[in-house]
């Protein structure tokens, strides 16, 4: 070495790394250490002793000399015990490396400083070798490190390197003098790279490490910055894993996270590389119980590095053996005062170098947490928002939040549909606005605002406040509430909107009812009590006793007709009066109506009957009611007389009856109001006709259980009327066929048993379970095809008993109008429920299809559950 | 001879007032509806007019404004009839100017009691 100022140079970048090897190995006081130290050591001593030497102008004592060359050459042995501390050495590597400094050491202790020319060969290949061998160790370890120590492990590998270089170029110096010229200065300056090589790797200043740092945080929050506004914590903690291992120089990276029970329990994240090792482990949670440095990590919220002397718990243990790897980092993820959870790194082993990537660690650390938090919040507050948007707009009152401005920021769509409006018509209109848009529907809005100023000042009473809507009109009571933040300042203010349209129609109804009845019963009562009174209280003569008790017997038997026709029709409305339909012939009915209704010589009953009518369903006594009722009607309005017609005829499946008379007709107001209790044309032609007022509201009812319908015509006052109503055709049915059909829309019953016809399959129609079960009494069908919206019994009550008590096994396929849940759906596959088909227009094809698939099934092999649904 | 009008579309309840009320002293004229009431009050000016509330045509309450409206027919006491016993329409008669009201079903001695104050001289 010639140059002075690179030999001081070199010579000074050594000392100052044995120097800081040193202090870390007195500070830690570990065997790493030591050998790092004793690694510097070793070409410290020669520095030193030469440095001496060179200050004093002296020779060294041979002494020194001997001690400075045999540590110098055991320099590369002490560099593999170093080199052990990143990846595993061979055995074969550590003996070549032993066996090297013995050689070495033995052929300079004989031959002294000045060997023969083979021995300094000899001992060079040695040196070089196994400097070279420890060179590309470093370097492919390097390489299977990342983050700071990558960076790290490439300096000593290049300290190293040079390091053997200038052994080389000294040897090549000794051996052929010629070649000094050029070798002397490349010596110079690969001996200092290799000090500031190995000043890098193994002791870098701070500011350098804060750079390599700063580079992998950087890096790491780029791609956080990516995830920001991730709405999905999965897809953080994916992103946090790679990232964390990469920058970490581990070889992967789980993010554990606690339960929000406090149970101490972690449930483990591991994105797609940690994947396998958590299969292989079967560890899926981590508790902090059972793992000492991960309760110190997570209670103390301090970044732990584990190596394999450290007591890591067995899941951490499981997973870092599936990992390969025999070191972790451990760092709590800390945001706020709360602890998400912990960041695991497993490296390769906890080397040297572990303190800078826990202290990259820790950064991430910090970050990730903040992230995790933010997706967490993010995702709660998702969940919470589409949750809550759920019930609003799942609920049957509707929601308005105004601010303390009298903006809407809120409402769910039954607000809007209360008020007739469009939702987004509403967000963010001012109140005031709200109701312009209302507008003519709301008289009263002024007052409306009023009222519920007011009753915000008093929240304790919680008034309810009655909008009236106007055409079409709706009566809402609205209760007004402060919304009021955590700290109870007002932030606006909310109005629950019920709709009571139904609750006051009916109260309406019940008044208008209550006082009608109370007249309809006083006034023959009147009469009765009357002339009762009259009698008992009067001499009268014989003819005026015999008029006023027939009129105390002609209205109390017009008060009892009154209240069992007033008790049948709430029978019928409230659906307790049931009515059995069966087929029945209606011109014997219809001929037996007119005998009833008796003879009257000035309004005769002429009947109008077709030969071949079909029969209808319908409960004959119900029918008779109704013909009773305008038989009776039609003679009374006949009061000049006239001849009373009767007529039927059939079309489109029903059978029209009418009845028409020559009588007094009707005031075309009047029609539409017919069949309303108490409804009388008020005329005076008919005046002294008198009735219950009752009749037609009742065969109004009856003619309506039937499926059928009533209405009445006339061309006018004193042109007679015409009231007629319609019946269902019964079914033109088989006795006998393949498949059962159980369906009470006859239309559609008639139009699948068309649809099978043509596919050549018989079917049985039947419009009830009660006759369904009537007819398998008689003949069990290959199929059967069921609604379940039947009268009666229903649909599914008729499957159960069908399965339960009948040893029910032939496939069914249900036919229906109704959404059925998933779970009905499942239980209606218990009971034989091959296919469930949404009765639309165009299902008929569908379903027959289905049906016929099942039926040559059926006939061809015995048969199974196969049939798709 | 006092006249008194009976109004009500009822035929038992016209009869019931006609044979509690006619007598040597009284005479009873019947309408069966408002509009026909009110033609006969205005042909025989009866001292007294029971009318029933709610009946076809003009209804009692209209009778009573038209009867206070008429100078001619100062002099009549009208008495209405009502099958609701509410005590709105009540209120709404006396307020149209109705002097008495019976309720359905009334007592016809006390029917009588009340035609019989009201013809009185007071």
């Amino acid at each position: 070495m010639d140059d002075p100022l690179l030999q001081f140079l070199t010579r000074g970048v050594y000392v100052l790394v044995f120097c800081l090897t040193l202090f870390d190995f007195l500070r830690w006081r570990d065997i790493p250490r030591l050998e790092v130290a004793a690694l510097f050591a070793s070409l410290a001593l020669i520095i030193a002793l030469q440095t001496v030497a060179d200050t004093l102008a002296m020779t060294l004592p041979d002494w020194a000399s001997t001690v400075a060359v045999l540590a110098l050459l055991a320099q590369p042995y002490l560099l593999v015990r170093v080199l052990g501390q990143f990846r595993t050495v061979p055995v074969r590597q550590q003996a070549a490396a032993l066996v090297g400094l013995g050689v070495s050491g033995g052929l300079f202790l004989v031959f002294g400083s000045t060997p023969p020319i083979w021995a300094t060969v000899s001992i060079v290949i040695a040196f070089t070798y196994v400097e070279g061998y420890a060179t590309v160790a470093f370097i492919r370890s390097a390489f299977s490190h990342r983050g700071l120590t990558q960076r790290r492990l490439i300096a000593v590998a290049l300290g190293s390197g040079c390091l053997a270089g200038v052994i080389v170029a000294s040897g090549l110096a000794t051996t052929l003098p010629a070649a000094r010229q050029v070798l002397t200065p490349l010596m110079d300056v690969l001996a200092l790279a290799s000090a500031v090589a190995y000043y890098v790797g193994i002791a870098p200043p701070g500011w350098l490490r804060r750079i390599w740092q700063g580079a992998e945080v950087r890096r790491f929050l780029l791609g956080l910055s990516g995830l920001s506004g991730s709405q999905r914590v999965a897809s953080t903690l994916d992103y946090l894993g790679p990232a964390a291992a990469r920058a970490t120089g581990g070889r992967a990276a789980l993010v554990a996270l606690a339960r929000d029970d406090a149970s101490g329990v972690l449930d483990v994240h591991a994105d797609l590389t940690a994947r396998s090792a958590l299969e292989v482990s079967h560890v899926s949670t981590l508790a902090l119980d059972r793992s000492p440095s991960l309760h110190s990590a997570w209670q103390q919220r301090r970044c732990v590095a584990l190596g394999t002397s450290d007591d890591w718990g067995w899941e951490l243990r499981d997973l870092g053996l599936a990992l390969d790897a025999r070191g972790a980092l451990i760092a709590p993820l800390v945001a706020g005062d709360r602890t998400y959870g912990v960041f695991i790194v497993f490296v390769n082993r906890a080397s040297l170098f572990v303190d800078d990537d826990l202290a990259v660690l820790a950064v991430l650390a910090d970050q990730a947490a903040l992230a995790i938090e933010g997706s967490t919040r993010l995702e709660e507050s998702i969940r919470e928002r589409s949750t809550l948007t759920a019930v609003m707009s799942s609920m049957h009152e509707g929601l308005l939040v105004m601010d303390t401005d009298g903006v809407v920021r809120y409402c769910n769509d039954r607000t809007a549909e209360l008020l007739g409006v469009e939702r987004s018509s509403l967000i963010e209109t001012p109140a005031k606005a709200v109701f312009e848009q209302v507008g003519s529907r709301l008289p009263a809005a002024a007052s409306v605002m009023s009222q519920w100023k007011r009753a915000l000042r008093t929240p304790e009473k919680r008034p309810l406040i009655e909008i009236e809507l106007t055409g079409p009109s709706r009566s809402l009571l609205t209760e007004v509430f402060a919304v009021l933040d955590p700290a109870g300042a007002q932030r606006g203010v909310g109005v629950v909107i019920h709709d009571v349209t139904a609750e006051r129609d009916l109260v309406r109804t019940k008044d208008e009812l209550v006082s009608v009845v109370s007249h309809e019963l006083r006034t023959p009562l009147a009469s009765v009590v009357g002339f009762a009174e009259l009698l008992r209280t009067r001499e009268l003569s014989e003819p005026q006793r015999q008029q006023f008790l027939t009129v105390i017997l002609e209205e109390g038997r017009r008060l009892t007709a009154l209240i069992n026709d007033f008790l049948d029709l709430q029978r019928m409305e409230s659906g307790r009066q049931e009515i059995a339909p069966r087929p029945i012939a209606l011109p014997m009915l219809l001929t037996q109506c007119a005998e009833a209704a008796g003879e009257d010589a000035a309004r005769p009953i002429e009947l109008q009957l077709p030969a071949d009518m079909p029969e209808v369903r319908a409960d004959s006594d119900r029918v008779r009611q109704v013909m009773a009722n305008l038989l009776s009607n039609a003679r009374k309005y006949s009061p000049a007389g006239g001849t009373v017609r009767v007529s039927a005829d059939e079309a489109d499946g029903q059978v029209i009856v009418r009845v028409e008379d020559e009588g007094l007709g009707l005031p075309p107001d009047a029609v539409s109001h017919l069949f309303e209790k108490f409804f009388r044309v008020d005329n005076s032609d008919r005046r002294s006709i008198t009735g219950t007022g009752l009749g037609l509201a009742i065969s109004r009812k009856i003619i309506e259980a039937h499926g059928g319908r009533i209405w009445a015509e006339s061309e006018g006052l004193g042109r007679g009327s015409r009231f007629s109503f319609s019946l269902p055709v019964a079914d033109i049915r088989n006795t006998s066929g393949d498949v059962l059909i159980v369906e009470d829309d006859a239309g559609f019953a008639r139009l699948l048993e068309a649809e099978l016809a043509n596919r050549d399959i018989t079917a049985v129609c039947v419009g009830s379970a009660e006759e369904a079960l009537e007819q398998l009494q008689h003949e069990t069908p290959k199929a059967l095809v069921l609604d379940l919206l039947l009268p009666g019994i229903q649909g599914e009550a008729f499957l159960h008993s069908l399965c339960q008590t009948h040893a029910w096994t032939q496939p069914v396929i249900v036919v229906t109008v109704k959404d059925l849940s998933q779970t009905e759906r499942a239980a209606l596959k218990q009971l034989n429920v091959a296919a469930i088909l949404r009765k639309e227009p165009t299902v008929g094809a569908a379903a027959a299809d289905l049906v016929e698939s099942i039926v040559r099934k059926r006939g061809n092999s015995r048969f199974g559950q196969g049939v798709a649904a | 001879m006092t006249t008194v009008l009976i109004a009500d579309d009822e035929p038992s309840l016209r009869l019931l007032v006609s044979a509690t009320i006619s007598s040597d002293e009284y005479e009873v004229v019947e309408a069966m509806d408002g509009d026909e009431a009110w033609g006969l009050i205005r042909m025989h000016r009866p001292s007294v007019v029971l009318l029933d509330v709610q009946m076809p045509g003009r209804t009692g309450l209209e009778l009573t404004r038209a009867i206070r409206d008429d100078p001619q027919l100062s002099g009549t006491c009208v008495i209405l009839l009502t099958s609701k016993a509410q005590q709105a329409d009540v209120q709404a008669g006396l307020d149209a100017g109705a002097d008495r009201y019976l309720t359905k079903p009334f007592s016809p001695l006390e029917l009588l009691r009340v035609v019989e104050q009201a013809v009185a001289p007071t």
